[in-house]
């Protein structure tokens, strides 16, 4: 089987990099490849002009906090934070002044005598990334790092993470399932699925100009309605998948608008409403605000949709989710660490991951 | 005899469930189903517990204060017979026996357990053999084992002996002076691992792969993944084992020392659970033989106590 096929992903340097996809897209895979801990049959993983692809992950100089938190059970906080130092023969002084140090920052100070057991949720995964970062290494990968939070912990531990990694500039990458982390986190956002990356750039170009029905539906909150471009542009036979946005949809009389449907459904989101729409095969969303002058429709009631054929967004790379090697990401890398470009993987002469299974 | 320390073993297992069974008894009774289902499950297992370890040990109890040769007439002497063992040179020959060929047995079959546990725990074909080949002794019943050794060791015929001749070694008269037989009859009977074995290759594969993976990017030396890790988190299992180990280890060298050395030379391998059996079987003094037992099976119980206290105190 293989899990990342023509995988081309550029971290830039300095930056936090987000790689965002559904469960079984092949996001830890990355990271296990890039960090060392899964062999890659084939490709490259390039940090700086290092090549380290066969370079055995305690050489590597890349520190991964995972998903699990991987904490030695009977080792303090600071024994566990200092574990990598103690490993590399770090003198005492200088490491418990390094842990010291990152204890500091990330408020761990009060806690670096007790035992992984005997922490909180929030306070294991300051451990975790305390653990990951007190080695300063060249590159941080982070596998789901809120996944064990609740969702009250997780806007804590997101700009935790955040502050850290502005902080000490570290090149970052991140993977989640969560959007909406990906959008809150990312100077640069990969969205892959079933080891392809469907599309990569900064997370405002992601969620506003989508390059497949995927991308839209993954970071669209709430996404975009995919429909065929004969329905949304009025060209018939044309089937390149378009996207309409919530927004850009109104409810009209029935007969009154582009099409007629159906309410499916009516959700609460905030301070807006959401009316689903059954148009024939296809569901539309309409976005209308709450308390507004129009009248909401109830569900199972018939209505007219409208919308403007220049709100229309057509996805410019059809509605395929990436093939092989077609989504070769590029991004500048600027780098503010010592000679520190630290992309990870090269094809074709660029600085780039690469994994060609 | 021999069955004493296991039975011990069990003994201890058996606190949390004997009240459960006795309850009914006491008038107190399970007010629950659930009381009374878990007292009727537990039945056959305190039945079978006290008529197989229950009632030998009361019985034993009561053989240590009589003196009996097993056919004529057993008279009450009260405690004479401890003071007669006690006042043994013979039984303090045995502790030094003892201490140094079940303390250095347990000692080696730990390190031994531990070593082969933590490498073979790895899938893989050659790990796959080697975890055969290292409890292949241990499924050898322990008399079959003995005389393959004997064999091995002959200092005349023996492939070891052959083998040392050829390299100009001498003979090998390994089980031939008082030293050198103790401490070979430690090595043998380490080599029969046992369940400890199986144990940490469970537990080993058991920790999670995460933490070695970070170890791994930490750059940590197997060494330092040995003791900072690997060592710490089985700590707990291995002081059970190594409590159990001595605890099983003091009575079941008997058969080997029976059959590789009879106790020799001049006594020097003569264990307490043999000099024990010697007592009973061969100078037909049962009343001292079951003192032997009652002091075996007491300094038993201090072991694992002691054994327990410790991994309270020092392990988390």
């Amino acid at each position: 089987m293989v899990a990342l096929d023509g995988v081309d992903l550029v971290a830039p340097a300095g930056r936090l990099t987000v790689v965002v996809g559904p469960s079984g897209s092949g996001k830890s895979t990355l990271l296990r490849c890039v960090a060392g801990l899964e062999p890659c049959d084939d490709g490259r993983v390039l940090l700086g002009d290092r090549d380290l692809t066969s370079v055995p992950a305690g050489a590597r100089d890349v520190a991964l906090a995972f998903q699990d938190l991987a904490l030695y059970p009977h080792l303090d906080v600071a024994d566990n934070v200092g574990f990598g130092l103690r490993a590399r023969g770090t003198p005492p002084a200088e490491r418990a002044r390094r842990v010291a140090a990152v204890a500091e920052a990330l408020s761990l100070t009060p806690l670096l005598r007790r035992r992984p057991g005997e922490l909180a949720g929030g306070e294991a995964q300051r451990v975790a990334l305390a653990r990951a970062v007190v080695r300063e290494p060249l590159l941080l990968l982070l596998d789901e790092p809120f996944g064990a939070l609740d969702a009250e912990l997780r806007a804590a531990a997101r700009a935790e993470v955040r502050s850290v990694q502005g902080r000490l500039a570290v090149t970052t990458v991140l993977v989640t399932h969560d959007p909406a982390e990906a959008l809150a986190l990312a100077h640069h956002l990969v969205v892959l699925r079933a080891g392809h990356v469907v599309q990569a750039g900064p997370p405002l170009e992601l969620h506003d100009r989508p390059a497949t029905p995927l991308v839209a539906r993954l970071l669209g909150l709430p996404p975009m309605s995919v429909v065929p471009a004969s329905l949304a542009l009025g060209t018939p036979g044309d089937h390149r998948p378009c996207g309409l946005r919530p927004d850009a949809v109104s409810l009209t009389g029935v007969g009154a608008g582009v099409v007629d449907g159906t309410v499916a459904a009516v959700e609460l989101t905030g301070n807006d409403l959401l009316v689903r729409v059954d148009a024939g095969s296809h569901e539309i969303a309409v976005r209308v605000p709450r308390g507004g002058s129009i009248e909401v429709p109830l569900a199972g009631s018939g209505t007219g949709l409208a919308w403007d054929p220049a709100d229309v967004w057509v996805f410019p790379g059809g509605d395929g989710d990436g093939g092989g090697g077609q989504s070769t990401v590029d991004v500048d890398a600027a780098g503010p660490r010592g000679g520190g470009d630290a992309d990870v993987g090269a094809m074709d002469g660029r600085d780039e991951v690469g994994f060609h299974g | 005899m021999a069955e004493r320390s296991a039975d011990t073993m069990q003994g201890s297992g058996s606190r949390a469930t004997v009240p459960v069974a006795r309850r009914p008894r006491a008038g107190a009774g399970p007010r629950t189903v659930a009381g009374w289902s878990v007292a009727l499950l537990g039945l056959p297992w305190a039945v079978g517990v006290g008529l197989l370890v229950g009632l030998p040990l009361v019985l034993s109890v009561g053989l240590s204060l009589v003196r009996w040769d097993g056919i004529g007439e057993a008279r009450f002497v009260g405690l004479s017979g401890y003071g007669e063992v006690g006042r043994d040179p013979d039984l303090r020959r045995a502790l030094v026996a003892t201490v140094v060929v079940v303390g250095l047995g347990v000692a080696v079959r730990l390190v031994l357990v531990t070593g082969l546990g933590v490498l073979l725990a790895r899938r893989g074909r050659l790990e796959a053999t080697g975890r055969v080949a290292a409890f292949l002794p241990s499924v050898v019943p322990d008399a079959a084992y003995a005389l393959v050794w004997l064999w091995l060791l002959n200092p005349l015929e023996g492939p070891l002996a052959a083998g040392a001749r050829r390299l100009g070694a001498g003979s090998l008269p390994l089980l031939l002076e008082p030293g050198s037989a103790r401490v070979t009859l430690a090595l043998v009977t380490s080599l029969q691992l046992g369940e400890g074995f199986v144990l940490v290759l469970a537990a080993r594969r058991a920790l999670p792969a995460s933490a070695y993976e970070a170890a791994a990017l930490d750059g940590a030396s197997p060494w330092h993944v040995l003791h900072r890790i690997t060592l710490p988190l089985l700590a707990p299992l291995l002081a059970l084992l190594a409590v159990r180990d001595l605890v099983v280890s003091l009575s079941t060298t008997v058969a080997q020392a029976r059959l590789l050395t009879d106790g020799g030379p001049d006594r020097a391998t003569t264990t307490v659970a043999l000099y024990a059996y010697e007592e009973g079987f061969r100078y037909l003094r049962l009343g001292n033989a079951a003192a032997v037992g009652v002091l075996v099976l007491l300094s038993c119980a201090g072991a694992a106590a002691l054994g327990w206290a410790a991994t309270r105190r020092w392990l988390p």
